[in-house]
């Protein structure tokens, strides 16, 4: 126990050592894009004047150096600064859609697993089945679709024509149903041929074929043997996926027209709002980090080989 | 947790069991296409979201939907001195906020005061009321405002929204932005950002209480899905469906469309430097391209060629001046004349979020080429063309856009685009191409503001005139935004998509 | 000597004796590849008794090994059993459902596999592993019993602290401990059947050997009978009652042990015993079998071994007809039509030449020279990459290598032979002393100055294929380093032709890829690659540990002729002693970052004064059934790490001699006064019980 505990110490001061070096080189970049000023001002522009004011509202016409410092100055004090264009802070703007993107993830993941897992299993358990060719050609052509064309498609077959979910929005069970089923369609694939290529690599191993040695009954030994040997690269794989979950919400909250984190960020992007650009890829790197550190946990739970290194 | 039970209730706007069903107590839910910023009309960002706040908050002068005429709300009457320094303005004595408290001139004055502190500087409202150095409360409906320089359209250039005083020193600005209260057709209700508004109908309004009592904005930014919303019925008007959505439902028993100007696609020329520094060489242009069949095929049909700037619902739209007519040969001929007979090269970029510019742009490009204009074209982000504009370095042409005022004042976009003053060539967007003959001509109008608006009308229209002749810009047409309105529903779409729905209904 | 029961095999019937425990006929086991189906054992029958040990020697490809995963139903995926009988007692294994089939594994039949890190489960404790085994036999036993009975075990299997080991991971165990670990789950249920597939061959000489002496004491304690199948003929020699050899997926002889090795009756059994170099005695000639076995793809008619046969001569009935496999004496069978003849030696070189090689005839001007080398690498831990010890691999050791001459260095895993490889040609580098080539000091050189020493200065590795870029065609391979250092362009062709021409491959293999190549023939390339520079010094880092018996003698031979022909000076790094003392000319031995013992080859394999060099020698099973029996100095413990060595001698934590000075004082590697070579040892000296 007291060894994973010190691995675990070691990974949290390395997460927030890329955190914080994700902040600053984010910052910089973010300067780089150019300034917001012009956007604030409108479709038909404004005088210097008026970009004069705004600059000095939002402080920037101090120094990069200077508005850098003062932001890490606030940050350590948990003040993730305010947005500019809507002058609330960007704390709250981001916890109350927090959980709304949390369950679409979450439950997305959930579906993600359970349907590739068992599917990766059983066609590594009978390669060359019907079962593992089906869920093959299943696998290639879920992920030739794009997440947005799938999402309209979804929408016009079960919100237009059957009426079964509502389209878009955001309040009852129904609505959660088909962008679930959007950004689970983009997990699945990836995730099953893992757990299939890890399930038949450790089909194969010598000590497989010890425990049958042993007289283990087939069951026991996929059970007990295979199955947790094969789920040390599934979970990485999985650990791995939370980020390109995160990035598929962006899209699939706008086709659903769902009030979540991606759209803050993507609408944050358009405006040139940093402020909140920056808090929102900082906290979603953060939750891809945890998850990470999470994973890295199982990891030493699965596989005690990791534990001395 | 009951889900089954939950979904029955009409906040998922159930297509199967509803539909188009003319039930007179339903819910109106408006799909908008941006979200709000807050609650404080006065911090607003953009006109449409200052519609669906005119909801809740009455302003000072409001505009007729049909007319679009500007038309006394609050202030009942406002009178200037000769010079346009001082104010007289009397205020209606039957207005109550939401909380029942009475609507005073110490709640015009709060709100006065509030626009012009240090906070509101750079904010467009800020701007519009600068010029007011003083104001004094002469009665409860009755005040007075001193500025600084003579400012005749102080009163008619902008909407004031009046926010109650004594809730808000009471509350404090973190209390009005949870629980906002205004003296408008519709209460707020709950506000989810991202989500929706919901409002409910105030019944104890001065102008009557709305026949429809609930009414909910949703927030739908994606077009495609905006689209579907309202195909699945989850919306009954919903803001910029996509065209080919448009086109299908055209004929639909149900489910209606309808259009407004949000703003004019032209083509900004760099007259600062060859080969548009020539006035043939813009006239050229103009004569080369088709823009007749560009919207007959790329644009259904939907939108109205501006002969200037200018599209007819806006006023000093001049009804004489006939767009310039699609002449390649002209165009080539012009160019020649202006020491280009062998064609030139220029520099194209199209502003993304323009309406259909990524097919518009490329369709114009043969007929340039086929005028002498060898152009190649990029596709630009709007942040980067308007950080390009500021430092004055632009391509030589740019697709770009210029939205209508909620006035419909047309001489603005003259005044702040093509006159010639310090003022203007430090806006962004100002100075590239002016002409001093509008400074004189603006000053007439402004002086004439309050007596003869007619008369800013008629010069206007010389602007216009003008403009044509000189070939400013690149004239293109008004771009439109695509509606869906349920037929069901009685409702005026106006021409600056002002969303209140004060005087809506339901037809049965 | 002989096995009590009178062994038979073939078809015909027992005669009274006891009943097999174990009977296979004509087992035939197909697998499906790319390649198309190849027949990888093609009638298989063979008997075991009830206590007996049989040996199952055969190259890879034999079958020797599918033969047994046949008998266990452990095949691959793709293979089948598509013919023959298992019985097992009274039950015919094969007309078994699987579950049925398997109860009996683990419990009458119980298999120790070649490599025990890869056969344990590494996310299971070696405990779970044990009581596993235990409670599904043993319906009934409890959770607490059985842990009982699992310490038990591993105590019985000599592993140290058995309680607290049992919850460790395979991973903490070291590659002995890991097998003995095996064999305790092997034992777990009393089986009456052990199969052992190549349960030694991962393993280092002494720890082989304390193994070989486990597998008999757990043989005699249950009284169980064994199979172990193996390449190494010393292993079989010295364990097996019975032999059986395997060639190309059939049984070219089976017989007991001593007439096999004494009067081997097919060519093939005869050809291997006189192609393995021995460590006992010096063999002035490595006999060689050409070519390589058939394609399992193919079945041409007639003697499968005819191709390679040295006494087939151009007979035609061995290219027509498959011999059998008949009785040639009281329990000895052969698969040869001429298995009655004597068989002729086979070919080997002049012996002129092998005088040159063995004998003392070589030159005396020094080519390379190492002082106090010293190769020590820090053990870092964390994020920041903190130094928390230092692993010395190589602590201080000084060699003479001469012009043509083979320095033999020998050693177990760990002891920095290979770290002194690779410090020769600078592949790491030193920490401490002097590497002098040529007279020449190049220690300090840099990149640049390096490089010009480099191509006079090769390395040849153990795997012959990955060290060759796949994507490269062989003339390419071979000629790269003549383009690397700048050898003028037109003679490229010429020269990698030469080249391949020595190493005994065609001029037109240039245009092929390594993947085309056999394993014999891949390191044949990289010696071919190494030498093209004409290096006067060429490191050969265990060149021919991946290679069968027969390839190895091929290539053991190549390598001295082209030492011969190029004069060049080797530095042969190995584990394998015999291999070791039939090549080279002078030997080092070294253990844990020291040398302990170096000197003229036949000094020290005849007449080993330093304990550690006794114990290796003694350790190494010797394929002579007449060899007698020998004193086996078995040492206990493990070696120690680098990264801490015991003070004074670093051997004396395992030395049968080990004193209060060994602790205190370092012994130098010194002449004695009666000795021709130099040891490190306080109490250097002759074992008290004779070698030989």
């Amino acid at each position: 126990m007291g060894e994973i505990l010190g691995i675990v110490g070691r990974r949290v001061v390395a997460t927030v050592a890329t955190l914080f070096g994700l902040i600053i080189v984010l910052f910089h970049l973010l300067f780089l894009l150019g300034s917001p000023i012009n956007l604030m001002m409108g479709e038909d522009g404004g005088t210097q004047e008026q970009a004069d004011a705004i600059r000095e509202r939002l402080g920037l016409d101090q120094p990069i150096w200077q508005q850098f410092l003062t932001y890490m100055g606030n940050l350590l004090t948990g003040d993730l600064g305010e947005s500019w264009r809507y002058e609330r802070p960007v704390l709250d703007m981001i916890t109350e859609r927090l959980p709304a993107t949390l369950t679409l993830g979450l439950l997305a993941l959930l579906l993600g697993v359970l349907i590739a897992l068992p599917l990766g299993l059983l066609a590594a358990v009978k390669p060359g089945s019907w079962l593992d060719n089906l869920s093959r050609v299943g696998a290639v052509t879920a992920n030739s679709l794009p997440n947005f064309w799938l999402a309209i498609m979804l929408i016009i077959v079960f919100a237009v024509q059957l009426g079964w979910v509502p389209a878009t929005g955001r309040g009852t069970w129904q609505h959660l149903v088909l962008p679930v089923i959007v950004l689970a369609t983009g997990v699945v694939p990836m995730l099953m041929r893992i757990t299939r290529a890890a399930m038949l690599e450790v089909l194969n191993k010598d000590y497989v074929r010890t425990a049958r040695s042993k007289g283990l009954p087939e069951r026991t030994v996929l059970r007990r043997h295979a199955l947790r040997n094969a789920m040390i690269p599934v979970t990485t794989v999985i650990a791995l996926r939370v980020g390109d979950l995160v990035a598929g919400t962006v899209i699939v909250e706008a086709v659903f027209a769902y009030p979540g984190v991606g759209r803050v960020l993507a609408e944050a992007m358009a405006f040139r709002d940093y402020p909140v650009v920056l808090a929102t890829v900082t906290l979603t790197a953060a939750s891809v980090l945890l998850v990470t550190l999470i994973t890295d946990i199982i990891y030493t739970v699965l596989d005690p080989r990791v534990r001395i290194s | 947790m009951l889900p089954l039970a939950a979904c029955g209730g009409s906040d998922s706007g159930d297509v199967s069991d509803d539909g188009a069903s003319s039930d007179i107590d339903r819910e109106l839910v408006v799909g908008i296409t941006e979200d709000l910023t807050g609650a404080n009309p006065l911090q607003r960002p953009s006109s449409l979201i200052f519609g669906v706040l005119s909801n809740v908050f009455d302003s000072h002068v409001g505009q007729d939907p049909e007319t679009q005429e500007m038309v006394p709300q609050i202030f009942t009457s406002w009178e200037p001195n000769a010079d346009a320094t001082e104010w007289t303005i009397q205020i209606r004595d039957d207005v109550t906020f939401h909380n029942g408290e009475e609507l005073t001139a110490d709640d015009v004055k709060f709100t006065l005061d509030f626009i012009l502190s240090p906070e509101m500087g750079g904010h467009e409202i800020n701007i519009f009321w600068n010029t007011v150095q003083e104001i004094e409360v002469v009665g409860d409906y009755e005040l007075v405002l001193r500025t600084a320089t003579s400012t005749p359209g102080l009163i008619e250039t902008s909407e004031l929204a009046i926010l109650p005083k004594d809730y808000i020193e009471e509350v404090g600005w973190d209390g009005f932005d949870e629980a906002p209260i205004g003296s408008g057709p519709y209460k707020w209700v709950e506000w989810r950002a991202g989500e929706h508004l919901v409002l409910e109908a105030n019944e104890d309004y001065w102008g009557g209480a709305p026949e429809i009592k609930d009414l909910r904005f949703r927030v739908i930014t994606d077009e495609a899905a905006m689209g579907a919303s309202y195909q699945a019925g989850e919306v009954h008007v919903a803001q910029n469906i996509p065209l080919e959505l448009y086109r299908s439902l055209e004929n639909d028993p149900e489910l209606g469309v309808g259009t407004s100007s949000s703003a004019r696609h032209y083509i900004l020329l760099d007259t600062t430097r060859p080969p548009f520094d020539d006035v043939r060489v813009r006239q050229a242009l103009n004569h080369a391209i088709d823009w007749d069949t560009i919207i007959e095929e790329l644009l259904a049909g939907l939108v109205e060629r501006t002969p200037a700037i200018l599209g007819s619902a806006e006023r000093g739209f001049n009804p004489d001046l006939e767009p310039y007519e699609y002449d390649p040969e002209r165009a080539r001929e012009l160019l020649g004349e202006a020491g280009y007979p062998d064609g030139v090269d220029v520099e194209y970029w199209a502003r993304k979020g323009v309406f259909q510019i990524e097919q518009v742009a490329p369709a114009i490009l043969p007929y340039l080429e086929e005028a002498g204009f060898r152009a190649t074209l990029s596709v630009k982000e709007r942040g980067d063309v308007e950080d390009l504009a500021e430092e004055r370095t632009l391509a030589q042409m740019v697709s770009t856009n210029w939205g209508i005022n909620q006035q419909l004042i047309g001489m603005e976009i003259y005044q702040t685009r093509f006159t010639c003053n310090e003022e203007t060539m430090s806006n962004t967007w100002g100075g590239w191409y002016c002409n001093p003959r509008y400074d004189e001509l603006a000053a007439e109008a402004i002086a004439q503001w309050i007596d003869d608006p007619e008369a800013v009308d008629a010069k206007t229209r010389e602007m216009e005139a003008i403009l044509q002749e000189d070939a400013g810009v690149g004239f293109a047409y008004m771009i439109p935004r695509l509606y869906g309105l349920v037929k069901s529903l009685d409702w005026i779409l106006t021409p600056t998509q002002n969303l209140n729905f004060a005087r809506a209904r339901w037809l049965s | 000597m002989v096995a009590e029961p009178v062994s038979i095999t073939g078809r015909e019937k027992n005669r009274g004796g006891p009943e097999p425990v174990l009977s296979v006929r004509d087992l035939v086991t197909r697998f499906d590849t790319r390649y198309g189906r190849l027949t990888a054992v093609r009638g298989v029958s063979f008997d075991l008794y009830p206590g007996e040990t049989l040996g199952v020697v055969g190259e890879s490809g034999s079958g020797k090994s599918v033969t047994m995963m046949s008998v266990l139903g452990l095949l691959p995926p793709n293979g089948r059993v598509v013919g023959g009988q298992v019985r097992l007692g009274d039950r015919d294994l094969l007309s078994m459902r699987t579950n049925a089939r398997r109860s009996l594994q683990g419990k009458e039949i119980a298999t120790i596999f070649q490599d025990p890190m890869s056969s344990l489960n590494p996310v299971l404790s070696i405990g779970a592993q044990i009581v596993e085994s235990l409670r599904f036999h043993q319906q009934g036993l409890g959770r607490k019993a059985a842990r009982q009975r699992a310490a038990e075990l591993l105590r019985i299997v000599g592993v140290p602290n058995p309680e607290q080991r049992l919850d460790e991971y395979p991973h903490q165990y070291s590659g002995g401990m890991r097998q003995r670990a095996m064999i305790a789950m092997a034992l777990a249920n009393d089986p009456r059947i052990l199969i052992a597939d190549e349960p030694t061959t991962a393993l280092d000489v002494t720890t082989q050997a304390q193994i070989l002496g486990l597998l008999k004491d757990a043989k005699a304690r249950t009284g169980a009978a064994a199979i172990i199948v193996t390449h190494d003929l010393g292993v079989v020699a010295e364990t097996a009652d019975r032999v059986m050899v395997m060639y190309a997926g059939r049984v070219v002889e089976v017989g007991d042990v001593e007439q096999v090795f004494r009067h081997p009756r097919h060519p093939y059994t005869h050809a291997l015993l006189a192609s393995s170099p021995r460590v006992d005695e010096r063999m002035d000639k490595l006999a060689q079998i050409q070519g390589r076995p058939p394609d399992p793809l193919e079945t041409p008619p007639g003697c499968p071994f005819q191709p390679r046969c040295h006494q087939a001569g151009s007979r035609e009935i061995c290219r027509t007809e498959l011999p059998p496999l008949q009785q040639i004496e009281p329990a000895h069978w052969s698969a040869c039509h001429f298995a009655a003849e004597r068989f002729a030696d086979l070919a080997t070189r002049p012996a002129a030449e092998v005088q040159a090689a063995g004998g003392r005839a070589v030159a005396q001007d020094e080519v390379l020279r190492i002082e106090g080398l010293k190769v020590h690498f820090p053990i870092v831990r964390g994020v920041l990459r903190r130094p928390v010890g230092t692993i010395r691999a190589v602590d201080g050791i000084d060699l003479v290598l001469h012009r043509a001459e083979t320095l033999g260095i020998v050693g177990e895993s760990g002891c920095g032979k290979t770290t002194t490889g690779r410090a020769i040609v600078r592949l790491v580098d030193p920490t401490e002393g002097r590497v002098v080539f040529k007279g020449e000091d190049v220690t300090g050189y840099d990149r640049d100055r390096l490089r010009s020493v480099r191509r006079s200065l090769q390395i040849v590795f153990q795997d012959p294929y990955s060290s060759l870029d796949p994507r490269m065609k062989v003339g390419a391979l071979v000629g790269e380093a003549l383009r690397i250092h700048g050898a003028p362009r037109p003679s490229h062709r010429d020269r990698v032709r030469r080249v391949l021409d020595l190493v005994g491959l065609r001029a037109e293999d240039a245009d092929r890829y390594p993947h085309e190549f056999s394993g014999g023939q891949r390191q044949r390339i990289a010696v071919a690659r190494s030498i093209i520079l004409d290096p006067d010094v060429l490191v050969l880092d265990e060149p021919v540990s991946a290679l069968d018996v027969s390839v190895q003698a091929q290539t053991i031979n190549l390598l001295m002729d082209l030492q011969r022909e190029l004069n060049m000076a080797f530095v042969f790094v190995a584990h394998d002693l015999a291999v070791v003392r039939h090549i080279s000319h002078r030997v080092a031995v070294m253990y844990l970052g020291k040398v302990v013992e170096a000197g003229d080859n036949n000094a020290v394999y005849e007449n080993p004064l330093h304990p550690y060099t006794q114990a290796l020698l003694s350790a190494v099973p010797v394929a002579d059934v007449d060899a007698g029996e020998r004193p086996r100095i078995v040492l206990s413990g493990e070696v120690p790490s680098a990264a801490n060595p015991p003070s004074g001698c670093r051997f004396r934590t395992r030395c049968f001699k080990a004193q209060s000075i060994c602790a205190e004082q370092e012994p130098p590697l010194v002449y004695t006064p009666t000795s021709e070579h130099t040891v490190a040892c306080h109490f250097p000296g002759p074992h008290p019980i004779p070698m030989r």
